[in-house]
């Protein structure tokens, strides 16, 4: 395979990711959203549930982006040490979202921070990270900015109660990152790294075991009460997903990561 | 109870609805967020009127096809961003917000039987697109796609939650009481 090719290759397939997430929302999400809307006791959150239902089949058969926040993409590389890649991965992937928002498309809404004028730098954020085998292996997931707005960080004490803090989080926040959400929690490692665990459990299947402290959290959020947009009703969220590491003696770090319930998400391997 | 309203929605089109009502709007819509309201509270020379005007919490994905504008996806963006410059809104005259997940008690209170708050389902970007009829303007164009404000042909534009009532009745308050005491 030429330079050229492997790096055409492998934004094509970037491409194509993006636009899978954006269109096509995945099936253990789907179902969830499903199971949710079953489960509902109150109309108005069973019609809320319903509406999404409707709303993600009729964007999956047009081949259009299921929430006008087409949002971050966030990926995800794992890359085999056996792998050889002879192009700059970064770039290939500003290229492959550039060319995403003309074809899927993407909303362009990439502002710079300060003087918060348009921006046309892609807007995307990338985690790299090392893996046994020859492949390369991405994972995207869209991140819209009302869920990422109210992801929040605690710098906690050691002797500070975790899951005030997640439920306090979610409970202030109420119907604005639009609920059914998914949560991930990072507990430990630095301020940064927090940041980074919490994002990171995004990735998981929903249809992954949840462990004992998960399925507490996500009990305890659903009895909030907050419901599908806020309106009130048993589910608040369909997933919590925890991810821990050792943090130093006198800290404790949490971070909250909110994904809306259009968790957007596609992923594809290749050997380069 | 599920309505049918039209635009110009009057202060006394609104008075009678309650929280939980459902309602469908056709006519005339007015997208704007954050940089919007800031605009158009601050233009001498407002290129629309706000009296009677039913706002949009939105930034809609449109794409330019030749001379047309073409409606990807539209539906609702976080009202809470639009707290403070709302009850400024609704005092030049705007009777309906469109919005998702909800406004402050200020807002609620600065409605007194003249404006309401309506919930789209957040996220259902195509279920708002498909409602849509027509580009009809756009203004503040050089504020970007997204923040510019857009005016739109709608059909039966919904389904709309009376989320707050002009009375100042709020869900969101309601559920919020709810969720802070099993907080403790």
């Amino acid at each position: 395979m030429t330079r050229t090719s492997a790096r055409e290759t492998f934004i094509s397939c970037v491409i194509d990711a993006l636009q899978e997430a954006e269109t096509q929302l995945p099936r253990d999400v789907k179902e969830a959203l499903a199971r949710a809307a079953k489960a509902e006791t109150s109309e108005r959150a069973k019609e809320q549930l319903y509406a999404i239902l409707e709303n993600i089949k009729l964007a999956a058969a047009a081949g259009l982006p299921m929430c006008q926040d087409t949002g971050i993409p966030i990926f995800s590389l794992e890359i085999g040490r056996e792998t050889s890649i002879d192009f700059n991965l970064k770039e290939a992937l500003a290229t492959a979202v550039r060319r995403a928002t003309d074809l899927v498309p993407l909303r362009e809404h990439a502002v710079d921070p300060i003087t918060r004028v348009s921006s046309d730098e892609p807007l995307f954020d990338a985690l790299y990270s090392i893996c046994d085998g020859d492949e390369l292996s991405v994972a995207v997931l869209v991140k819209g900015a009302g869920s990422e707005n109210v992801s929040a960080l605690g710098m906690l004490e050691p002797t500070q109660d975790v899951a005030s803090f997640v439920l306090k989080t979610v409970c202030e926040n109420g119907g604005k990152p639009c609920p059914p959400i998914i949560v991930g929690l990072g507990i430990g490692s630095t301020f940064d790294g927090s940041a980074r665990l919490a994002k990171k459990t995004l990735f998981r299947s929903l249809d992954e075991k949840e462990n004992a402290f998960e399925a507490q959290m996500l009990e305890q959020i659903n009895n909030l009460g907050i419901g599908p947009m806020g309106l009130g009703g048993r589910t608040t969220a369909l997933r919590v997903f925890v991810e821990k590491a050792p943090c130093h003696t006198a800290m404790l770090p949490v971070a909250v990561a909110i994904q809306c319930w259009a968790d957007r998400k596609a992923r594809f391997r290749i050997k380069l | 109870m599920s309505s049918a309203l039209k635009t110009p929605i009057r202060p006394e089109d609104v008075r009678h609805f309650k929280v939980g009502d459902v309602v469908y709007i056709s006519g005339v819509i007015y997208t704007a967020r954050d940089k919007a309201h800031a605009k158009i509270l601050s233009d001498s020379q407002r290129p629309f009127s706000l009296r009677n005007a039913c706002i949009y919490h939105s930034g809609p994905l449109i794409v330019k096809d030749g001379p047309t504008y073409r409606v990807i996806a539209a539906g609702p963006t976080t009202s809470a961003r639009m707290n403070k410059l709302t009850p400024a809104m609704v005092k030049e005259g705007a009777t309906t917000i469109i919005g998702k997940g909800g406004m402050s008690s200020e807002v609620a209170n600065s409605f007194s039987n003249r404006c309401f708050y309506l919930a789209f389902p957040g996220g259902c970007g195509i279920l708002a697109k498909d409602r849509i009829e027509e580009v009809l303007d756009v203004y503040y164009e050089e504020l970007g796609f997204t923040e510019a404000v857009w005016k739109l042909q709608v059909r039966d534009f919904g389904p709309l939650l009376v989320a707050i009532d002009s009375h100042g009745e709020s869900i969101y308050e309601r559920i919020q009481t709810i969720s802070r005491a099993r907080l403790s």
